[in-house]
């Protein structure tokens, strides 16, 4: 039929601009499916939702993510990788872009477990932020609450709890204690890049993500952009470091 | 006067309002001296050529995208700049500039040898926040790539004889660029009056 070699062609022509990678994931999608994710495929993926979800996917040992801009959140898992769609709307903030963690880790225990353990408090706050709420998220809040309850005037649990609705059975985890992270607030709050003295990155991805929690939401994306560049800060540092050491170490052996 | 190296660092460990911030600095050689040296960032505009209309700094509510393309060109990756072609980058770092320290900005000649200029507003006014857009233009006959993360300009510190010349922060401004940005002609106070001339002659 003429509408089938259309298709094809159509398909063909969207499929070129896919990485290999991606495009072997696709192989074996039905038709309907595999329209859905080559339309995702065919906007354009937000900078920020590509480094939080390469950073995420590294933390968690998880196999490839191929991240798309779509209207909802959506996962497709392939033995190949896995594919996840995020609200194109708020790709730009590195908040809501964690609540890729929790799309990622569904309903398996031990994927949430690593979730819990490595992103900390961000795997309940990613997906409020980012409003991907499922019931295994709202499985947690109740030890979420007890965990953090300190927290509880600067996380906004009051707000919290007027949007998530708390469900059952309970899942209690060990919820990982938060350091001090105010001077990273106090600088998106003054409006620079969150930093260390001396010019130097940040410590950690997730402090930085807190501290943007509490910035108010007036000026939320003007610091969202701030948020992600001490991200991005922190993992060109690290590489390039990286990179010095194997640079001066290949040229210690030429 | 120009601010010498142990200076700079003394202004980096300040107070946060008071802080000379740089950052990242992927290699504490970038401040030596009495200048930091600039690393060209990872967000690039290009100018293209639109079918629509010239652009006209008295109309510069028009689109931009008809004439101005926004590309991300990852560290590892380049781009290419081809002869007489005009592109907007930025710097890698995000800076502060405290109230009692101007900057200016210097091309490294070892890229203007090669054709490529980087026109930049050369003066970093006290208060200034955020990366600084830098026009690149390549002067020379043969297309030239770009790096990201490669040292593009250098900042050479002065300081002011008096502290409190800060940054104009327009309509409370609350923070300064991550990228590059595209000019603010259309700000300036002036084209009031110049429209007042164009439509009196009509």
């Amino acid at each position: 039929m003429w509408q089938d070699q259309a298709w094809h062609e159509w398909s063909q022509r969207l499929e070129k601009a896919l990485s290999p990678e991606v495009s072997r994931v696709m192989a074996t999608m039905s038709r309907e499916d595999k329209v859905v994710w080559l339309r995702r495929a065919e906007r354009t993926l937000h900078p920020v939702a590509m480094g939080v979800a390469a950073w995420l996917s590294q933390l968690l040992e998880a196999q490839p993510w191929f991240v798309f801009p779509g209207d909802e959140w959506a996962i497709r898992e392939e033995s190949l990788g896995v594919l996840m769609s995020y609200p194109e709307y708020l790709g730009h903030d590195p908040l809501a872009m964690c609540a890729l963690g929790a799309l990622w880790a569904q309903g398996h225990a031990q994927r949430w477990a690593r979730l819990v353990e490595r992103l900390g408090p961000l795997s309940v706050l990613g997906p409020w932020q980012g409003r991907f709420v499922t019931s295994e998220v709202s499985r947690r809040l109740n030890a979420f609450y007890e965990a953090y309850a300190s927290l509880g005037n600067a996380w906004n649990f009051r707000q919290m709890r007027e949007d998530l609705r708390t469900f059952e059975p309970p899942v209690v985890e060990e919820w990982p204690r938060v350091p001090d992270y105010s001077a990273y607030r106090d600088q998106l709050l003054y409006g620079v890049v969150p930093h260390e003295v001396g010019g130097r990155p940040v410590q950690s991805e997730v402090w930085v993500l807190l501290a943007l929690l509490e910035v108010p939401d007036d000026i939320r994306h003007a610091a969202a952009p701030l948020a992600y560049k001490a991200l991005e800060s922190l993992w060109l540092t690290q590489a390039w470091a990286r990179y010095a050491e194997g640079g001066r170490h290949a040229e210690a052996a030429f | 006067m120009v601010v010498n190296e142990e200076a700079l660092w003394e202004h980096m460990e300040r107070p946060l309002a008071e802080r000379l911030i740089v950052t990242p600095l992927l290699s504490r050689d970038q401040l030596r001296g009495g200048s930091v040296d600039v690393r060209l960032g990872q967000e690039f505009i290009l100018m293209k050529r639109s079918y629509k209309a010239p652009i006209d700094p008295l109309l510069m509510e028009q689109d931009p995208e008809d004439y101005q393309e926004r590309v991300r060109v990852p560290v590892g990756d380049k781009m290419i700049l081809h002869p007489n072609q005009l592109v907007l980058g930025a710097t890698l770092e995000f800076l502060q500039v405290p109230a009692d320290l101007m900057a200016y900005v210097i091309g490294r000649s070892s890229w203007g040898r090669l054709g490529l200029i980087v026109a930049t507003a050369i003066m970093v006014s006290p208060g200034y926040r955020g990366s600084l857009t830098l026009e690149l233009a390549n002067l020379g006959d043969t297309p030239v790539y770009l790096y990201p993360g490669t040292r593009i300009a250098q900042l050479v510190f002065h300081t002011l004889t008096e502290a409190g010349g800060r940054y104009p922060q327009e309509g409370g401004k609350y923070t300064g660029p991550v990228g590059p940005e595209f000019s603010k002609l259309s700000l300036d106070q002036d084209w009031a009056v110049i429209r007042a001339f164009h439509q009196q002659r009509g």
